[in-house]
């Protein structure tokens, strides 16, 4: 791949180089930063002297542009690395970011724009507007392509092992969109309302606004929308695809739900084989009432049969290798890890001592034994064992005990669940080792030992005692959380002879050792969360699908995602962040009863509280509203960058100018009162794409009358480094000034200036009829602007011709910020090879007879980057820049 | 008039929820940003940003030019929005 | 006669639609006979919009298409562009101009904008259905440029050229190549000297052998067309090749004039310095001086500077000298641009001899615009001494009898007004430049001048070097007020034009030529007279002879057409019977 010509920069100088290099039959690539060719001229109201509208003059460049038979543009690239070779020419190379829309099939229609749930601050409108995540820059866009800007994917997303779309739901939240929402956590699991009650929201422990004042409520959103959400009718479910296949799950647990679901949605016939008496796994048996009650469970399961997923209770698969041959093309084992683990100590055998999946269970059934005024000793430090223990406070435990190995703060238990059960009265004993349980056919008490370590120098669990210290723990009942496994009997066939060396299933693909089965959830992976399990349901889901559809498994594939931004990034996008507190935590009954729900569901305003603390992360939050929107399936949620290495013979750098930050003269209030704008800004109220319906102040939205310009605001300014002029300042000052007086005929203009530099042909001309028009030109110096209680803006300032210090008010002050140099160029080159001049433009190195040619031989500098230009200098400038760059190509010769 | 303003980023961030509390503001009839703002709470600079977004999406459009108070009038377009 | 019209009304972005009422408009025109598409947009100009009417010319196979938006001069280019892309006949499509003749003339009117759009439109629609396909001529492009003019910009124009493999012809009015930068000392930013600079290239052009120069010489005539005109060139003198003067056989008659063919002429004929009218700012006394003369002075040597036999003491600069006067004809209107900086510089220089010397300077805006601000800062320090005066209230200079100084009065507005008097020995009056007359090379040219006497180019950002003649460039100081390096960015501007349209060796001429219809042709030769361009002869036949137009030399000015007693011309693209079908849609049919 190879070009003559690389020019960098779609704006008005490098078109203007691209076309006339094109014209003379070079082939020539443009590379452009933004998704829309047309730089900062496009985005112009009018241009000075002739006040054509910029769109006029840009548009058709930007069309010949890429028209051009010689011309390839590449929009959304960017340059990376620029080395000089030995023959005169250049090593290139270039980066198309991924544009995330099919730019074939996208038809420019902006129903992903509307869509979309995510609004930032819009580039192109000098962020006096929002647009949103998918965007197409702007009317006169070329091409008038939708893209959408993704900066990664969102660290609560990154984070689900289930995949959810975190922070797209919770997008779909903000925007009123709860349905959407429940739909969205549904193309990852069934199980919206169990996650929203019971996940440990991995999510929120990745939160951005972690580094603020607390995660985002992430998991109660969840929750939240499942509240909302309104079941269907039933509904016959739908047809299955009859190119689908036949697939067994075994066990109704997170895992195998998920699966089934997955499998269902993707067209196949499902059924699963539940042991137990009813679906829900650990759900179901495992996770006490007032955490998830029975019915939430119910009801997310509704949604599995709903879609024809056949659920059959009460069957226990002992053999699942003969289940492929009774007719199911793929069976998928999820039988999670029913065993409790014992504790090898005396006593373990005595009445009273039992397993606390056996006690939470008879919770969940009532069938709890009397524990109303008696105690209880829980050993273990989990989660399950702090569930046992409340569940035991609520049966009418007098005291609770926790013995546990790990302390206190190392317990493997969510330190909030830890919590809140001290909160109900549930006691804690870390740091104790089982010796034994006491009693005579009935136990009486659990005797602890001092535990001195719970791991050694590997990590390895390997508890050591200090069989001194011991005492004595009363106890009418012991539950005994120490883990659980998975039930090997079923899996005879499959389990390798040496489970250490080899696991139950390829961690990938999931697949067995058998073909056609497979196994996913606790399972495989040991005990998990259900997060974690529904992760893996979905991919057997997903790896199973590829089987009977005769596809090879991509299991590398499976949930590719960006990687996920970095919080510093997000944190940096702003410059300041307003406190929003997270919901307050709510009140701990010490004496709990009963098995009542203890978490209320969130209340609209809540759930609204909650997204607005949102940052957004990743940019696009992923919550598919535009793939639902799009009428042509345009959107590509899963293009990668691409990177291109390519020879050129010149190079144009057409890189352009920044502007000057107006916050960087305090004193004049730029970004603190809302009615001083940039030039830049006051440009975009008057163009006829603007921002608002009509010229506006920002303020409250009112039509100006007094408004006021300070010429030279970070320009001819030591104070802020730039001794320069910004040669354009003056002039879109008084075009303005003439569009002003014209849009708003009773307006005051007033402009402050030191000189007014109309050079250039009929530049004085137009200066004159400004004023002739009725602006006010005044040679003074504004010091300080102040703004009042109305949001007027009290200018204070040195009347340069003898009125000392004055004051004047203003509704609108419009500061006109200057030119400042653009970096981007000087990095693509090996270090110091392009040289920059003292303001850290790019170096001209003989502006008297070439102007544009730069440091390094064939590399030729176009408009602006090389220093402050108006427009018709930049044309000329970037003419001069391409006659060069032709000279230097007939100098080298063809190429190859 | 606007101390503590905020940054613009987190402003904009906020429209996608204001859109519902701004249609109901606008249920008994147009109003100016200034009357907007008061329903709502909020300060009209960001008021201002919010409207102007929805109505660059067409949910709401302006009534007529701007009154004598300098103030433009803003209505729900009905249909519109989800 | 075509039936399947597209018609596309253009909002301009609120330009036109902020005045006409376009949906109204395209209400009244879509159900015209033969349009079966018809839409607005918001730029008709976009790329988004091009693809549409692109989409509609093939899906709906149209014939012909109307686009009523701006001026033909902005956008006939890109929407003949649109019909070829799709595939139709670029001369079926017909602009409307309903911006600069509707909407920007009736602002205020809406309801007579849009009537008046309305039967714009309509018109357009008349003539679209009677458009026929042209074929544009495609003349064989010569490889090589006429450059007139060998100071700065046209040495280095004819150097640019020769580096990308183009021929140059360069005719020099004077003697010796090198124009005005040739003369100075000290250019600004850079301090380069402008005479070694100058001398630098013309050795560079010497040693080219693609570049014949003529010195002493003038253009005095261009025949032919774009991509192939045939110039001749009156020399006083034997032409210079490479290596020095050619034909140095003193016997041998220097030949009047030469001949050339070239595919482009570039036009770099620089600026005259103005000067002052006798008795403004004590213009005419001794020791007041232009900065041209100043600047030759300081470039004199190293010595002291004297005037009148005294050492400088002081000097005093008045700045925009017959300029910046809103009263005045031609260029004293603008601003020469380049005066400030240039001053400046000088000043600098001054400074720099001799630190001692008071300079003030007297200016209204000091333009020292862009990095020549560096340059005033620096002037500032080195004890510049800058004041402003008014316009109406400009300095007054006088010699005063008995010091035999001259004194400078001026109201200083910097200080509230107040009076100063200044005693100096030299008084420099900034005068910027003024356009260079040449009466004989405009005939020849036929480039419009503006109203600052300078040459118009045809649009300043669209086409900056071109002129409304093809394959005719302008550039350097003969457009307009420039400094040294903004008169070469400009010549080699012109330069990429240049290879642009000769590079790829043809070059494609509007066929929108008059054509002669042989039998109706009584041989009257009336349209002889009539044609600028001498594109018309005669053809002797049987019974004497008839007129016949050189379709490469029709420029479609469509001046003989009227002349013609039996209507036996007709101009391709504009025919009789187009127009008048465009007169009846005016005229005719309801009111809108």
């Amino acid at each position: 791949m190879s070009y003559d010509a690389l020019v960098v920069g779609g704006g008005i100088s490098g078109m203007e180089s691209a076309i006339t290099l094109g014209d003379m039959g070079y082939r020539v690539l443009v590379v452009e930063k933004q998704a829309s060719i047309g730089g900062t001229m496009i985005l112009l109201s009018k241009v000075f002297p002739t006040l054509d509208c910029a769109s006029c003059i840009a548009t058709p460049k930007m069309a010949a542009t890429v028209h051009h038979p010689n011309v390839t543009v590449r929009t959304l690239a960017e340059v990376e690395a620029i080395e000089p070779t030995e023959d005169g020419r250049f090593q290139t190379r270039i980066r198309s970011r991924a544009r995330f829309i099919d730019e074939a099939l996208c038809t420019g229609c902006s129903l992903c724009e509307t869509a979309c749930t995510v609004a930032v601050p819009d580039q192109f409108n000098a962020g006096l507007i929002g647009r949103r995540a998918a965007y197409i820059p702007f009317p006169q866009a070329v091409p008038k392509k939708a893209v959408i800007e993704r900066a990664g994917t969102s660290p609560c997303t990154a984070g689900c092992p289930a995949g959810i779309k975190a922070h797209g739901y919770v997008a779909l939240v903000r925007s009123g969109r709860y349905e959407s929402a429940y739909e969205l956590v549904l193309e990852a699991t069934p199980l919206v309302g169990s996650l929203g009650r019971t996940c440990y929201a991995p999510c929120e422990t990745a939160c951005t606004r972690n580094q603020l004042d607390g995660p985002v409520a992430i998991r109660r959103l969840k929750r939240f929308v499942a509240d909302r959400h309104l079941a269907p009718e039933p509904a016959s479910p739908p047809a299955p695809d009859p190119g689908g296949g036949r697939v067994a799950v075994i066990g109704a647990g997170p895992a195998g739900l998920t699966c089934a679901w997955q499998l269902a949605r993707s067209g196949h016939r499902v059924t699963i084989f539940e042991a137990s008496s009813e679906p829900g796994g650990m759900l179901r048996w495992g996770i006490p009432d007032y955490r998830l009650p029975p019915a939430v469970v119910a009801a997310d399961v509704a949604n599995v049969t709903r879609l024809g997923v056949e659920i059959r209770t009460g069957v226990r698969i002992d053999d699942p290798v003969a289940l492929r041959d009774r007719g199911y093309d793929a069976v998928c084992i999820a039988t999670g890890t029913p065993v409790a683990a014992a504790l090898p100590v005396a006593g373990a055998e005595l009445d009273g001592v039992t397993d606390a999946l056996t006690f939470l269970r008879q919770a969940k059934l009532d069938a709890a034994p009397d524990l109303v005024g008696r105690s209880v000793a829980v050993v273990g430090g989990g989660n399950v064992a702090i569930d046992a223990a409340r569940s035991a406070r609520r049966l009418g435990a007098a005291r609770v005990r926790v013995v546990s190995l790990e302390r206190r703060d190392a317990m493997p238990a969510y330190p909030w669940e830890v919590d809140d059960a001290e909160s109900e009265g549930v006691e804690l004993h870390g740091g104790w080792g089982i010796a034994g349980f006491v009693g005579d056919r009935r136990v009486l008490a659990v005797a602890p030992r001092r535990g001195t370590e719970v791991v050694d120098a590997t990590g390895r669990f390997a508890p050591r005692y200090d069989d001194q210290v011991t005492r004595q723990v009363d106890a009418d009942l012991v539950v005994v959380a120490v883990g659980m496994t998975r039930d090997d009997s079923p899996l005879a066939q499959l389990v390798p002879t040496e489970p250490q060396v080899a696991p139950l299933a390829d961690p990938q693909t999931l697949a067995t050792a058998v073909p056609g089965l497979f196994a996913a959830g606790d399972v495989v992976t040991g005990p998990s969360m259900i997060t974690t399990a529904v992760g893996q349901g979905r991919r057997a889901a997903a790896m199973i699908d590829s089987l009977l559809r005769g596809r090879p498994a991509d299991a590398a594939a499976f949930d590719r995602q960006l990687p996920a931004v970095d919080p510093a990034e997000v944190l940096g996008r702003q410059r300041r962040h307003t406190e929003r507190p997270a919901l307050a935590a709510r009140a701990i009954d010490p004496a709990p009863l009963g098995f009542a729900e203890l978490e209320p569901p969130m209340s609209e305003a809540e759930a609204l509280q909650a997204t607005g603390r949102c940052l957004d992360c990743g940019v696009c939050s992923e919550c598919h509203a535009c793939i639902e929107a799009c009428p042509a399936d345009a959107i590509d949620l899963g293009q990668a960058d691409e990177v291109e290495s390519m020879t050129v013979g010149t190079v144009v750098l057409a890189t352009g100018f920044r502007l000057f930050a107006a916050d960087h003269k305090p004193q004049y209030g730029y970004g603190r009162f809302a009615n001083v704008v940039t030039g830049m800004e006051m440009d975009r109220l008057l163009a006829p794409t603007r921002p608002y319906d009509t010229l506006l102040r920002p303020g409250d939205g009112r039509v100006p009358e007094r408004i006021a310009y300070i010429l030279c605001t970070g320009s001819r300014d030591q104070q802020v480094g730039n001794p320069l002029c910004s040669r354009i300042c003056c002039m879109y000052s008084i075009k303005q000034n003439q569009l002003l007086m014209g849009a708003l005929p009773l307006a005051d203009v007033t402009v402050f200036t030191v000189d007014v530099r109309a050079a250039g042909k009929g530049y004085e001309e137009f200066y004159v009829q400004a004023e002739a028009m009725g602006a006010t030109f005044v040679r003074g110096r504004v010091a300080q602007i102040e703004e009042t209680a109305t949001g007027d803006l009290l200018c204070h300032y040195e009347d340069l011709e003898g009125g000392g210090a004055r004051q004047a008010e203003f509704d609108l002050v419009v500061l006109a910020v200057g030119v400042l140099p653009n970096p981007d160029a000087h990095r693509l080159f090996p270090d110091g090879q392009l040289r920059l001049d003292a303001q850290a433009f790019v170096d001209e190195v003989d502006r008297d007879l070439d102007p544009g040619r730069t440091s390094v031989p064939g590399v030729f500098v176009a408009g602006t980057a090389a220093g402050a230009k108006d427009i018709p200098e930049a044309i000329l400038h970037a003419g001069s820049a391409a006659a060069q760059a032709a000279a230097h190509l007939e100098r080298i010769g063809p190429d190859r | 008039m606007s101390a503590a303003a905020r940054d613009p980023i987190e402003v904009v961030r906020d429209e996608m929820a204001m859109h519902a509390p701004i249609r109901r503001a606008l249920a008994d009839g147009p109003h100016t940003i200034p009357e907007l703002a008061q329903a709502l709470g909020r300060p009209a600079r960001e008021v201002l940003v919010w409207v102007m977004g929805m109505r660059r999406y067409g949910e709401v459009e302006p009534v007529g030019e701007a009154g004598s108070d300098g103030y433009v009038r803003y209505r729900a377009i009905q249909g519109a929005g989800r | 006669m075509n039936q399947r019209l597209g018609v596309y009304i253009c909002h301009c972005g609120g330009n036109i639609s902020d005045t006409v009422d376009v949906d109204a408009t395209l209400a009244a025109v879509a159900n015209e006979p033969g349009v079966v598409v018809a839409r607005t947009s918001m730029f008709t100009c976009s790329d988004a919009t091009q693809e549409a009417i692109v989409h509609d010319i093939e899906q709906e196979h149209l014939d012909g298409m109307v686009v009523a938006s701006c001026s033909p001069t902005l956008h006939t280019m890109t929407f003949r562009g649109v019909a070829r892309r799709a595939g139709l006949n670029p001369y079926r499509y017909t602009q409307v101009n309903i911006r600069e003749q509707c909407a920007w003339a009736h602002t205020g009117d809406r309801a007579g904008a849009t009537r008046k759009a309305i039967r714009l439109v309509r018109a357009g629609i008349a003539r679209a259905r009677l458009t026929e396909a042209l074929e544009p001529t495609v003349v064989q492009t010569v490889p090589r440029a006429l450059v007139v003019g060998g100071g700065i910009a046209g040495l280095r124009a004819a150097l640019g050229l020769a580096s990308i493999g183009l021929g140059v012809v360069l005719v020099e009015r004077e003697p010796e190549l090198g124009g005005y930068v040739g003369q100075l000392g000290s250019l600004y930013p850079t301090g380069r000297s402008g005479g070694e600079l100058i001398r630098e290239l013309v050795e560079q052009v010497r040693r080219q052998p693609a570049i014949t120069v003529h010195t002493a010489a003038r253009l005095v005539a261009k025949a032919g067309t774009f991509g192939d005109f045939r110039v001749t060139i009156a020399v006083d003198q034997p032409p210079a090749g490479p290596g020095g003067p050619a034909g140095s056989d003193p016997a041998a008659a220097p030949p009047p004039s030469v001949r050339a063919q070239v595919g482009t002429i570039i036009v770099a004929t620089g600026f005259t310095p103005a000067t002052p009218e006798l008795g403004a700012y004590g213009f005419g006394i001794e020791g007041v001086v232009t900065l041209p003369e100043f600047t030759r002075m300081v470039d004199a040597g190293p010595g002291p500077l004297t005037a009148g036999g005294r050492s400088v003491r002081a000097i005093a600069y008045i700045y925009c000298v017959g300029r910046r006067d809103p009263s005045a004809e031609g260029a004293g209107q603008g601003c020469a641009q380049y005066c400030c900086t240039a001053t400046v510089h000088t000043a600098l220089r001054v400074a720099g001899r001799d630190p001692d010397v008071r300079q003030y300077h007297l200016y209204r805006d000091l333009r020292t615009y862009g990095r020549y601000e560096l340059l005033y800062d620096a002037s500032r320090r080195q004890g510049s001494v800058y004041l402003r005066f008014a316009a109406e209230d400009p300095p007054r200079v006088s010699r005063d009898g008995a010091s035999g100084r001259l004194a400078v009065a001026v109201s200083d507005r910097l200080e509230a007004g107040a009076a100063v008097e200044i005693p100096v020995d030299l008084v420099v009056l900034v005068t910027g430049m003024a356009p260079r007359p040449d009466p004989q090379l405009a005939e020849v040219l036929k480039v419009p001048v503006g109203r600052d006497g300078f040459f118009h180019e045809v649009h300043p950002k669209l086409r900056p070097v071109a002129t409304v003649v093809d394959g005719v460039l302008v550039c350097g100081a003969c457009q307009g007020p420039k400094g040294a390096g903004e008169s070469v960015a400009s010549a080699l501007a012109a330069v990429g034009q240049t290879a642009a349209l000769l590079k790829r060796g043809s070059a494609e001429l509007d066929p929108q030529v008059a054509v002669v219809a042989a039998p109706r042709c009584t041989g009257c030769e009336r349209c002889l007279a009539a044609c600028p361009f001498g594109a018309i002869g005669l053809s002797p036949t049987a019974g004497g002879s008839v007129a016949v137009i050189d379709a490469a030399g029709c420029k479609g000015c469509g001046a003989c057409v009227p002349t013609c007693p039996e209507g036996a011309i007709d101009l391709l693209g504009h025919t009789d019977q187009e127009v008048t079908a465009m007169i009846d849609a005016l005229a005719g049919g309801t009111p809108a």
